[in-house]
């Protein structure tokens, strides 16, 4: 018995969805809810199996998703490098962390008028905005990362004549992944946000373009399709951030499960 | 094994192992210290109005244990990170191998209260720190070997037990052969039984190598077991000083020890 219980163990989180899945599509089959409103999933499926077909939903697909790689490797760059360097220098600090705390507190997405004025639609008012949107969380956890180092480890790395580059490879840098990995992780979620709110609102291509399209036309079914692609998207990106975790934290007993080797 | 040595003041019997006076010399037991001369001359040093250390005057022989003794807040541990270059002094100054020294020492390590191994790392790479050539992990493992933990080389530090990291942590400051090493109460935080197999680890590594020692600790006992000498810092001053002329290796409870340590607490106590 208990075997068995051990055995459907990994298909336990599956459980909920595909009964909701499931109640759906007996909602749509049996007329309760009608196919403008929401289309049943079987309806769905066909919808992209369709486009997949002709090539469209690829295309789309591809341009998401290169937009949200640029705008995040950008925009995570930018982040990592500030935040080190502020969390190391007091200097640079001073200097431009008070300035950039200010602007943190604007939602980037209230920029989208004054972008939209300045690069159009095209690419870069996307990369632009994911971009803005990815720097400040991994920017802030970085720079509190590296803040927090033990202070202990980096006075012990004194006196074992580690310092300099060495010091930052081996002391501060791991030290600080914890932190910088969080960042990453939520910065990931904002790139999606972004990335869907600007291709909705301006764009010619893109799986926000697809759905808006669709909904010119009153195709319910590539509108879903569309939200539900998202929340694909979000769930392997998230499983990327875990995978890093695992792989780079693995001598954290909250990450490996397993920290005896 | 009892040589005349061992009942021999350090110096006095290097000297006369030089001349070959002293008869059969091991020199696994008591190798030639290749330790550092410590000269500490009316050192001081304030924390904005709060004089923690003054007027200090203190020499240590190469190869010599000394342990300093005091209630918490005598300004022990400050003077143990002067010696260290983590801190420099106000007032006097440190001499060592008769250079005054200025910053981070050569050829000195310390072992801190708590181990502070990078988590990240390895144990042997933990051990090997500053050193990550083959060489230097040649080393680790060999100072590994000698605190008896060639077996957790590739394990994680966060699986040690307080005593193993700590062992590591010994490890880690022996693994570059260090002329000096200082000792900031490194046994605080382990059990009795732990802390009694440390203290005969840290002597038998200290006869072996013959590096100086300076051990801050307020376990009267442990200075005791360990010391060549053991010096009493009261109110940020060296208040007195006990010469330990028991053998090495030291027994676990010797009467001479015994009845220093019963002098000190009297002193400390009074």
């Amino acid at each position: 018995m208990s075997a068995v219980r051990r055995a459907l163990r990994p298909f336990e989180p599956w459980l909920l969805p595909v009964a909701l899945l499931l109640l759906w599509e007996g909602l749509c089959r049996s007329g309760i809810v009608s196919s403008r409103v929401l289309p049943a999933p079987s309806t769905v499926l066909l919808a992209g199996w369709h486009l997949s077909k002709t090539g469209e939903l690829w295309q789309d697909l591809g341009v998401s998703t290169a937009r949200a790689g640029i705008g995040f490797f950008i925009g995570g760059s930018i982040g990592l490098v500030l935040g080190v360097l502020n969390g190391v220098s007091e200097t640079a600090s001073r200097l431009t962390d008070s300035s950039l705390q200010m602007l943190r507190n604007i939602p980037h997405l209230a920029m989208i008028p004054l972008v939209i004025l300045w690069f159009g639609i095209d690419e870069e008012a996307k990369l632009f905005l994911v971009a803005v949107g990815v720097f400040f969380p991994i920017y802030l956890n970085t720079y509190h990362g590296v803040r927090t180092v033990d202070a202990g480890l980096v006075e012990m790395a004194r006196v074992y004549d580690v310092t300099g580059a060495r010091l930052f490879f081996t002391v501060i840098l791991p030290g600080a992944l914890p932190s910088i990995l969080v960042g990453f992780r939520y910065g990931l979620g904002i790139m999606w946000l972004t990335l869907i709110v600007a291709e909705t609102i301006s764009a010619s291509s893109g799986i926000g373009y697809m759905t808006m399209n669709a909904r010119e036309f009153l195709q319910t079914d590539v509108v879903v399709l569309g939200i539900l692609i998202y929340a694909l998207l979000g769930k392997l990106a998230d499983l990327a951030a875990r995978w890093l975790e695992r792989r780079w934290l693995a001598w954290h007993p909250a990450f490996s499960g397993k920290a005896a080797a | 094994m009892s040589l005349i040595s061992d009942y021999l003041p350090a110096d006095l019997a290097e000297r006369l192992t030089a001349r070959g006076e002293a008869g059969v010399i091991d020199p696994p037991v008591r190798a030639p210290s290749g330790g550092m001369g410590i000269r500490l001359d009316g050192l001081g040093k304030s924390f904005g109005a709060n004089r923690i250390l003054h007027d200090i005057d203190l020499a240590v022989r190469p190869g010599e244990f000394l342990a300093i003794v005091g209630r918490s807040g005598c300004g022990k541990t400050t003077l143990l990170r002067l010696l260290a270059g983590l801190d420099t002094p106000d007032e006097g100054r440190i001499e060592l191998d008769g250079r005054p020294s200025e910053g981070q020492p050569p050829a000195t390590r310390l072992l801190f209260q708590t181990p502070r191994l990078l988590p990240w790392q390895r144990v042997l790479d933990n051990v090997a720190i500053g050193r990550r050539t083959p060489e230097g992990r040649d080393a680790a493992r060999a100072a590994l070997r000698q605190v008896g933990l060639e077996a957790k080389a590739d394990v994680w530090p966060s699986t040690l037990s307080g005593g193993q990291a700590q062992r590591v942590a010994l490890a880690r400051a022996l693994t570059s052969h260090p002329r000096l090493l200082l000792l900031d109460e490194p046994l605080g935080a382990l059990d009795a039984l732990t802390r009694l197999e440390m203290q005969e680890l840290i002597e038998r590594v200290w006869l072996t190598q013959r590096f100086t020692a300076v051990l801050v600790t307020h376990d009267v006992a442990e200075a005791a077991r360990l010391a060549d000498r053991i010096v009493v810092l009261e109110a940020g001053r060296i208040a007195a000083s006990w010469v330990v002329g028991e053998r090495r290796p030291r027994p676990r409870a010797g009467a001479v020890q015994g009845a220093i340590e019963a002098q000190i607490l009297a002193h400390l106590l009074r």
